[in-house]
């Protein structure tokens, strides 16, 4: 009698040992394939190369009979305000142009990586002021970029794909 | 009819050891002599050693797969990486790149138009710089302005090199500035850079 509960008892074990050397296995297996692999090296440059060709584009603003950046509006709005010779000021100028940039863009199946964007949200934050560019459901996947430069003006594009 | 079964190399009758499973078996069994009991415990064992090397061939079978899967993984993003540096390359050309007489925002990828239009409209100047986009095995390259004005959505679409690609391609894309310098300051539009690139 004492014999065979023995001999149940060492069966039993064996089966606990093959059970846990399986959830073992299975444990690092998962951990391997659950591993993040990091944001795409494209994303992040095209993204990057995005907002900075954003904020290098011409509007139509002229002060002085110079046409003016996005950057320089961004940053004559964040200063003083004032207006472009057209009479509506920087700040109008500069949300208007973001608006219709990425409008256009969208319209025309911008994508990120061969992603189609579904939504975007571009900010030019200048501390008491914004610029702000938002379109669309913002949710699902995201790619983002954050300007990281030494002024007051900071910018973050962030956007959207399914 | 009489069958014969085998118990450690003697021979059994069918109706010495009774059908499997019934309580007259395991009574034989183990009236059965020692040495026949070992045997049966290696063939158990035998079995069990078979079913591990069965289960381990199962998680390097599935250990290989997740490996080349993850190799593939590397070499995409490994490529993928190559053909960004390749892009941000082609943008940095001094002879396509904007001079640095161009006041625009210093992180920007900027592209001098005059330079983009020479390059277009001279299948000479293009092949020119043959050896080095076959060497990188780039078979195009375009410029295309995503967004000139508020007017004028969609710009043209200028081309740098291009040549007859063979096999597998895959096109890669950034943006940057696309400007030129006027009298009334610079004129930056937004324009995409696409390169082709032959796959191994």
């Amino acid at each position: 009698m004492i014999k065979k509960s023995k001999k149940g008892q060492e069966e039993s074990m064996g089966f606990v040992i093959i059970v846990l050397i399986l959830v073992i296995v299975g444990v690092v297996f998962l951990g391997f394939s659950l591993r993040k692999t990091g944001s795409s090296v494209q994303n992040q440059q095209e993204l990057a190369d995005l907002t900075w060709s954003v904020l290098s584009y011409t509007t139509n603003c002229s002060i002085l009979g110079e046409r003016q950046s996005i950057w320089d509006l961004a940053k004559k709005c964040s200063r003083s305000g004032g207006t472009c010779e057209d009479e509506v000021s920087t700040c109008t100028n500069l949300n208007l142009t973001i608006q219709d940039i990425f409008k256009t863009l969208k319209g025309s199946g911008v994508d990120i990586q061969n992603k189609s964007i579904h939504a975007y949200d571009f900010v030019i934050d200048m501390r008491e002021k914004k610029a702000v560019a938002r379109q669309g459901n913002l949710s699902w996947n995201y790619v983002s970029y954050v300007t990281f430069i030494p002024t007051d003006i900071n910018v973050s594009a962030r956007f959207y794909y399914t | 009819m009489i069958k014969k079964l085998r118990y450690g190399g003697q021979i059994a009758h069918d109706n010495v050891v009774p059908r499997v499973g019934s309580h007259a078996r395991q009574n034989a069994i183990s009236n059965l002599p020692r040495f026949r009991k070992g045997q049966l415990k290696i063939q158990e064992m035998a079995f069990v050693l078979v079913g591990i090397v069965v289960l381990v061939a199962l998680v390097l079978l599935f250990f290989v797969a997740f490996q080349s899967m993850e190799a593939n993984k590397n070499a995409a993003y490994y490529r993928e990486a190559r053909a960004i540096t390749m892009l941000e390359m082609i943008a940095s050309l001094p002879e396509l790149r904007c001079s640095s007489s161009f006041s625009t925002t210093s992180e920007s990828v900027c592209l001098d138009y005059d330079k983009v239009i020479a390059f277009n409209s001279s299948e000479e100047v293009q092949n020119n710089y043959d050896t080095l986009w076959d060497n990188s095995w780039v078979s195009k390259i375009e410029i295309e302005e995503v967004y000139v004005n508020s007017s004028v959505r969609k710009g043209k679409t200028y081309t740098i090199y291009s040549k007859e690609s063979e096999g597998n391609v895959k096109s890669y894309a950034t943006y940057a500035a696309l400007c030129t310098d006027e009298p009334s300051g610079l004129i930056c539009k937004i324009a995409k850079i696409r390169a082709t690139i032959n796959m191994p």
